[in-house]
């Protein structure tokens, strides 16, 4: 089960059957056992989920406070009482989602020893949120892109951030890929998970676990050295 | 005759005036350019019309007679830079003697076009997924094209069997990033730097460093 310090709250699988009668959304039962208690009482992090789908939906430019506001079952002045803008509870929110991924990927990799099964399981924590939230996947790698701007860089730093948590931990005898390979590489997983969902397949992403494993592995031991590592099939 | 508009009025006329295709086709490269450069600074998301206008000292009528609206103008921008770009890879590598070499002479092409055009680059990397739908599209089926013109290279290379079937992707879609991030905070302004650090990654994997290394130092020694 994913810890989770942040409380994360509830975020809709789809978007489609997700709501219940007060118009939360629901949280699939998944790996990532968010526990219910939390999510009801607290305005914030209905918020949140709030903006998670409604951006995952409408895509940043497209999405409104009011829209926002009325998926979290608050009132416009209570969304202008937590955040000054539109903008300011996009950052947020990103921040809170990208820490809860983050932490799930830290925490399965720390339960392996060898480096090589510490990237598979970081990938796979990494996926198996992705594929029980698809809104969560749009949020972080669908819409970013298209919204440009600051949001866009948002996105590129988190991605910076995937590459340095995948690359934590690996034995000082692999070598230091150069900038541009770090890119590439990160870049690529991106559009490779965020493929997935964007072609209606985000159930089916672990489909893709070997393959990002066997990118992420080359990218400091080599593709001849990657294959076939004990532990990755 | 129809009179000229008064920024040609100047222009001496002799018994043949400008054609209207000629005018129009010449409206068309002055909105387009003009359009080039604005969607490039401001983003697709803040440009208007009147500012595409203003840039190309054009008339809103004129833009609306070549273009349907914003978005059209921008596919028309992305189209031709598009167009150009893969005539002139496609020239560049036409001398070449194996896949490998086309390899490195068609991204060397593309990387100095990247570094001698910015906006452009920035239209077809950035804007381009910012742009609407009918954008996206067309900036994921380049990537796509791409992805396949690289899957090319794997026919007949054996150590190409060990790659995972997402490699072409990864590697087209990872190089976008990379030159992405380039515009954002440029590193160089040459290609030959972008080409020594971009073509192991995507060509070492197919044809092995022994096939690249001496296709490098050709290309980046130049004729």
């Amino acid at each position: 089960m994913v810890r989770n310090p942040h409380k994360l709250p509830r975020v809709s699988a789809g978007g489609k059957e997700a709501s219940n009668g007060e118009g939360l959304p629901r949280l699939p039962p998944g790996r990532h056992g968010l526990p219910r208690s939390f999510v009801v009482e607290n305005q914030r992090q209905r918020l949140a989920a709030a903006v998670i789908q409604v951006v995952a939906e409408n895509g940043y430019h497209a999405a409104t406070v009011s829209q926002i506001s009325a998926a979290a079952g608050v009132s416009r002045r209570t969304f202008y009482g937590y955040f000054s803008s539109k903008a300011d509870s996009y950052f947020d929110t990103f921040a809170l989602v990208s820490e809860f991924i983050l932490e799930a990927m830290r925490e399965a990799g720390d339960a392996q020893r060898r480096w090589p099964a510490r990237v598979r399981a970081e990938l796979e924590a990494m996926l198996a949120v992705y594929a029980a939230n698809p809104d969560l996947a749009r949020f972080t790698l669908l819409v970013p892109p298209a919204a440009g701007g600051e949001v866009a860089e948002r996105y590129r730093a988190f991605l910076m951030e995937l590459l340095e948590l995948l690359s934590d931990g690996r034995p000082r005898n692999v070598r230091s890929p150069t900038q541009a390979a770090e890119h590439v590489l990160v870049g690529g997983l991106a559009a490779v998970a965020g493929g997935k969902v964007a072609a209606g397949e985000g159930e089916r992403l672990m489909e893709v676990l070997p393959d990002l494993t066997q990118l992420v592995l080359a990218l400091y031991v080599g593709h001849d050295r990657a294959v076939g590592k004990p532990g990755l099939d | 005759m129809t009179d000229l508009p008064p920024h040609l009025a100047r222009v001496p006329v002799g018994r043949d005036p400008f054609p209207p295709e000629t005018l129009a086709s010449h409206q068309r490269q002055r909105l387009m350019s003009a359009a080039t450069g604005v969607f490039a600074e401001r983003g697709y998301q803040e440009t208007t019309i009147d500012n595409i206008v203003g840039a190309a000292k054009a008339s809103v009528g004129s833009f609306y007679s070549l273009f349907g609206g914003k978005e059209e103008c921008f596919l028309a921008v992305f189209d031709d830079i598009v167009e150009r770009s893969r005539s002139e890879i496609i020239a560049a590598l036409e001398e070449a003697e194996s896949w490998g070499e086309g390899a490195v002479l068609g991204l060397g092409k593309l990387l100095s076009l990247f570094v001698s055009a910015p906006q452009a680059a920035r239209i077809v990397l950035v804007e381009a997924q910012t742009a609407g739908e009918a954008a996206t599209v067309r900036y994921e089926s380049l990537l796509d094209a791409a992805g396949d013109w690289l899957r090319a290279g794997r026919a007949g290379k054996p150590r190409a069997a060990v790659l995972t079937p997402s490699f072409e992707r990864a590697s087209i879609a990872g190089l976008a990033f990379y030159l992405q991030q380039q515009l954002f905070s440029p590193e160089t302004d040459d290609w030959e730097s972008l080409l020594e650090e971009t073509a192991p990654l995507l060509l070492e994997p197919i044809i092995g460093l022994e096939a690249l290394t001496p296709l490098l130092d050709r290309a980046v020694a130049g004729p």
